[in-house]
């Protein structure tokens, strides 16, 4: 069965989904890029800093239609997503080990309380004087960029864990393995996967950063040479191309998120009640 | 042959600054099919004195043999329900796979070899009245559900002995009196022995064969005497029985002689419970 508004007529069915559902959200999106558009078209802004959105999605299709969009965004989504993995793959174990163990968290807590605030921007310098302007160079920040959301999370969801769970199970007989994948790992799986969904945003935030400063292809590099060779319609494309990839991205994270841990949203929206 | 011996145990918790005396020589014998009732006054040390009895925590001094068998680690055939029991339950499992959860454990597996831990899950899930809640999420239940959800859970088991710690003590007086009564027929047909921590002094004559009083600050045995009400009780009449109200009242008068008589010991020294270290 589909979900029905409560209001018969068309106004009212309009007025429901505008201010009712998040469809209400694409019409202010909608209304803005229409501002712009006007805001261009009178020349209340410069039309060539600022062109008609028109224009943009032109100069975005057409770049698409050449497939030079499309060159530059598998190298980036490429070094993204390679950072990416490392970062989790490395990140989600060290933050079980930190986590469960009290010594090991002792001795790491100052580390990682240093490193965690640094600037990614910083590091950018020493990692280019020891691996370089490469791919290698890109991948390495991204890791380490995403790296700390995903570790802290973990921690904070193993610390988490609540104790009658922890003891329900000892006293059930489970065994260490037991205990680790029964309850730690469900018990800690909502703070994970946040801690994912921000890396996420971040690897790309970073990976369009690392390629503007070095490098010579990449959706960051085309967006900074587009202006440098003031292709403006391109380099607005470019932005407005990352903005969708961001969006969709985020989207598939939420999705997979209350797919896999339903429970979670139930039990949380249970308890803001 | 005694199921439960426990040998003058005694538990100090020792932090950085103070040592807290919590129990001081507790010592009692448990046969099979007893239903006791251990009463106190809230903070008497009844949760710490089941979690050790469960091997969950280790007593300071002294032992507890369980079948014959030192307890140092949680025993098999032994199950302690929770006070928190909302906490205790998985709230990313339903509540059937919630029950089964135990018999999911390598050595649950290895007491139940040939059962279907569903089949044995549905069939306590059955007993307790919640099987058409099976395909739910526990923090969808109310808490007399939920709380019916976890015995369910620890009679899947099939304990031989089973711990109770305050578990009705969150709940309105109405699903109270009725999960007594379910906990009576449960009794009954399964053939446990029950050790049932309340600070409810009513519920726990209500209930048991046997009833311990503790003292609290460091908790001791005052009283641990048999208490001869006729079953099957009832929650009318046994309750308005004249021997219920007199064990009740006798009860009653040993918990406050004890905390007056330590108001007086203790007037304008520190607590005997804290020694400063």
């Amino acid at each position: 069965m589909m979900a029905k508004s409560p209001h018969q007529n068309i106004l009212g069915k309009m007025s429901y989904i505008i201010f009712r559902t998040r469809w209400g959200g694409s019409l202010t999106v909608i209304v803005l890029l229409t501002f712009w558009q006007l805001g261009s078209m009178f020349k209340v802004v410069h039309p060539v800093y600022i062109p008609k959105v028109t224009v943009i999605i032109q100069a975005l299709y057409n770049v698409i239609a050449s497939g030079e969009l499309l060159t530059h965004y598998s190298i980036t989504l490429f070094r993204m997503f390679a950072g990416y993995c490392i970062s989790v793959v490395i990140g989600v174990p060290c933050g079980f080990l930190i986590g469960y163990n009290r010594v090991v968290f002792n001795l790491t807590e100052s580390v990682i309380e240093l490193c965690r605030p640094t600037p990614v921007s910083a590091i950018i310098p020493i990692v280019i004087l020891l691996l370089g302007v490469g791919d290698e160079m890109k991948i390495f920040i991204v890791a380490w960029a995403s790296f700390w959301p995903i570790l802290v999370n973990t921690i904070d969801g193993v610390r988490g864990v609540d104790r009658t769970l922890m003891e329900t199970a000892r006293m059930f007989g489970a065994t260490s393995w037991e205990l680790f994948k029964g309850i730690i790992l469900q018990a800690a799986s909502p703070h994970i996967v946040t801690g994912m969904r921000v890396s996420i945003a971040i690897s790309l935030i970073v990976t369009v950063i690392a390629e503007m400063l070095a490098g010579n292809n990449g959706i960051g590099f085309f967006v900074l040479d587009a202006e440098r060779t003031f292709r403006i319609p391109e380099m607005y494309a470019g932005v407005f191309s990352l903005a969708a990839i961001g969006y969709v991205v985020n989207r598939i994270f939420v999705l997979l998120e209350s797919f896999i841990m339903a429970w979670h949203k139930g039990l949380t929206s249970k308890e803001a009640k | 042959m005694n199921l439960l011996s426990v040998k003058d145990i005694s538990k100090e918790f020792v932090s950085a600054n103070q040592r807290t005396f919590a129990i001081d020589k507790i010592g009692f014998e448990v046969k099979e099919r007893e239903f006791i009732s251990v009463i106190g006054p809230s903070g008497c040390g009844k949760t710490t004195l089941l979690m050790m009895i469960s091997g969950l925590m280790p007593p300071t001094s002294g032992e507890i043999i369980l079948k014959g068998n030192k307890v140092d680690a949680p025993p098999p055939g032994l199950i302690l329900l929770f006070q928190d029991y909302s906490r205790s339950l998985l709230p990313w499992r339903k509540v059937l796979k919630n029950v089964c959860f135990g018999l999911e454990l390598k050595r649950q597996r290895r007491r139940f070899t040939g059962q279907d831990p569903k089949k044995q899950g549905e069939k306590y899930l059955e007993a307790v009245g919640l099987l058409k809640f099976k395909n739910h999420y526990p923090w969808q239940l109310s808490g007399g559900m939920q709380q019916r959800v976890a015995i369910a859970r620890a009679l899947a088991c099939e304990p031989t002995l089973m711990l109770m710690d305050e578990p009705f003590g969150s709940l309105d007086a109405q699903t109270r009196a009725e999960l007594e009564d379910f906990l009576l027929r449960i009794w009954e047909r399964f053939q446990q022995t029950i050790i049932f921590v309340t600070h409810d002094i009513e519920e726990g004559v209500y209930l048991s064969d046997r009833v311990i009083v503790l003292a609290k600050s460091p908790s001791r045995i005052v009283k641990d005497f048999h208490n001869n009400l006729p079953r099957p009780r009832n929650q009318i009449e046994t309750r308005s029985d004249q021997r219920f109200l007199e064990i009740r009242n006798e009860i009653h008068r040993m918990i406050m002689h004890k905390q007056k008589d330590l108001g007086e010991e203790n007037d304008g020294k520190e607590p005997p419970s804290k020694y400063i270290g």
